[in-house]
């Protein structure tokens, strides 16, 4: 009789324990990050030059002034003579004013030479923000040469995260556990080889998958999940 | 005879006050366990978190200030790694203990009832292997799983633990005790040494198998040293590692790890309870 109740009560404690696990295994499978993943891919990314230019008014046309190399100069004013990034104040329904970023389409240029630094001095005109007024005098002029390189790992440049200790991107790996096979994600830096608004190429083993987009903030060894 | 009389009721309390205090040191740790692992785990950080830095110093607290399940919660729901140790130490405790019953069933019969060359010596050194620390065997067991390329693996601990001296030890002293006339009158019968050791001698020594079954659970049940050296992933070690490694982040789990930890020992041992101590009185290793 008394041993009857033992036998019942291990096989309750053993079955509780198996509906344990199979909860905590979902309840665990729920919980982790969903991550979408691209593979680096070989492709090419256009030639591109970042100077800094000033930017001045001559009756009501606004001009941009920046910069540039003598034997860059053919290279880089054809066929594009770029696009600069200048900073303006928007203003949203509230009248409340933010600083923001604004891309601005550089028109007809001339260039001369300054005899002091032997540089080739460019004025562009520009089209102005309608409605937002710039900030500063300041600009970012991103001029292309119309070249395109071919880099081994091409991702979309949002898959390249920042932070205080530098350019990283999330790597996904695999490793065996008890059900089969799971992925993690590892913090592997890297450097940004080229990039353009769309695309980045960085140094690191071809083919690598690294984490586009994710449902959860990650931290490097975090197992995941794949969708 | 006043004085004897209570010289004898003084040394009889005396008994009793030593018994209780070497029953405080071996109950208290279980108790301590038990109602620690219903204690959430800011009181378990409170009244224990030194207890895991070294050189701390921490004074007893027996009963939750507050019940909780938290600890509880974290092994059996939130987390599956400790379930998944928890089973990974029943798989590897399962598969020694078959194992070692087996392989110690057809030594002992050989040992107990036939006759070869350097049956003695032979013997001897089971004996000699029996009174060796496992320690001593440890790196070149390492050595040997290495070479048959099984590190990291449930096979890295399985099969050097089916071979026991112990068991092989037990088995024999176990059929030994059946008489031999039990053995003729089985060949009598026209049965073979396979059909007399499966139909006379095991059924005759259940007892003992059965003892020699729980104590080869058990001594497999808390292994440490073997899981450490030869299992480096964490998901494939026994839950005996991790109650080994509870640090003070997880102590509240450790508590309740060890309570799971407990309890199928405590089955095994309330279900097979007389065959045990038959099965030892048997094998006459008193």
């Amino acid at each position: 009789m008394k041993k009857k109740w033992i036998w019942k009560a291990m096989a309750g404690f053993f079955l509780l324990l198996v509906l344990a696990t199979c909860v905590s295994t979902s309840v665990y499978h729920a919980k982790l990050p969903v991550v979408t993943v691209m593979t680096g891919m070989q492709s090419t990314i256009e030639h591109h030059k970042t100077t800094s230019g000033e930017l001045y008014t001559e009756g009501e046309t606004l001009f941009v002034r920046y910069r540039i190399l003598p034997d860059e100069a053919d290279r880089f004013l054809t066929p594009d003579l770029g696009k600069v990034s200048v900073k303006v104040v928007q203003s949203d329904a509230n009248g409340n004013e933010t600083v923001a970023t604004e891309t601005l389409d550089a028109g007809r240029y001339q260039s001369v030479y300054e005899d002091e630094s032997d540089m080739l001095l460019v004025s562009a005109e520009l089209t102005p923000p309608v409605g937002r007024p710039i900030l500063d005098k300041s600009a970012v002029v991103t001029l292309s040469d119309g070249i395109y390189v071919p880099y081994l790992n091409v991702v979309p440049a949002y898959c390249i995260q920042e932070d205080a200790e530098g350019t990283f991107v999330w790597t996904l790996m695999e490793r065996e556990n008890l059900f089969g096979v799971e992925q993690y994600v590892l913090r592997t830096s890297v450097t940004v080889e080229a990039e353009n608004d769309y695309y980045a190429a960085f140094s690191y083993m071809p083919g690598t998958q690294v984490v586009a987009a994710t449902t959860l903030p990650l931290r490097s060894g975090d197992v995941v999940v794949v969708s | 005879m006043k004085m004897r009389m209570k010289r004898g009721a003084l040394s009889y309390w005396l008994l009793w006050a030593g018994f209780l205090l070497i029953a405080a040191v071996v109950v208290l740790p279980i108790l301590f366990t038990f109602f620690a692992s219903f204690m959430s785990p800011e009181e378990v950080a409170r009244n224990y978190g030194e207890m895991a830095m070294e050189g701390g110093f921490t004074p007893i607290h027996l009963l939750p200030d507050q019940f909780s399940l938290a600890g509880y919660r974290e092994v059996l729901v939130e987390t599956p790694q400790y379930l998944t140790q928890f089973w990974t130490s029943v798989f590897i405790c399962l598969s020694i203990c078959a194992g070692q019953v087996a392989l110690s069933i057809f030594g002992g019969y050989a040992f107990s009832r036939f006759r070869f060359p350097g049956r003695d010596a032979i013997f001897f050194c089971v004996i000699v292997l029996m009174v060796l620390p496992h320690q001593v065997t440890l790196a070149p067991s390492y050595m040997v799983i290495k070479a048959l390329g099984l590190l990291n693996t449930s096979a890295a601990l399985i099969l050097p633990g089916i071979f026991s001296a112990f068991g092989l030890f037990f088995m024999r002293q176990v059929m030994a005790s059946i008489p031999e006339s039990t053995l003729e009158a089985a060949s009598l019968d026209g049965a073979n040494s396979f059909v007399a050791l499966w139909r006379v001698l095991v059924p005759c020594c259940s007892s003992g198998i059965t003892a020699l079954a729980l104590l080869s659970f058990v001594d497999a049940w808390s292994m440490i040293e073997q899981p450490i050296m030869l299992i480096q992933d964490t998901f494939r070690q026994p839950l005996s590692v991790f109650l080994l490694r509870v640090g003070q982040e997880n102590l509240a789990v450790g508590f309740a790890c060890g309570v799971l930890f407990i309890v199928p020992v405590l089955f095994l041992l309330l279900l097979f309870e007389e065959q045990l101590v038959e099965g030892i009185v048997r094998s006459e290793i008193k």
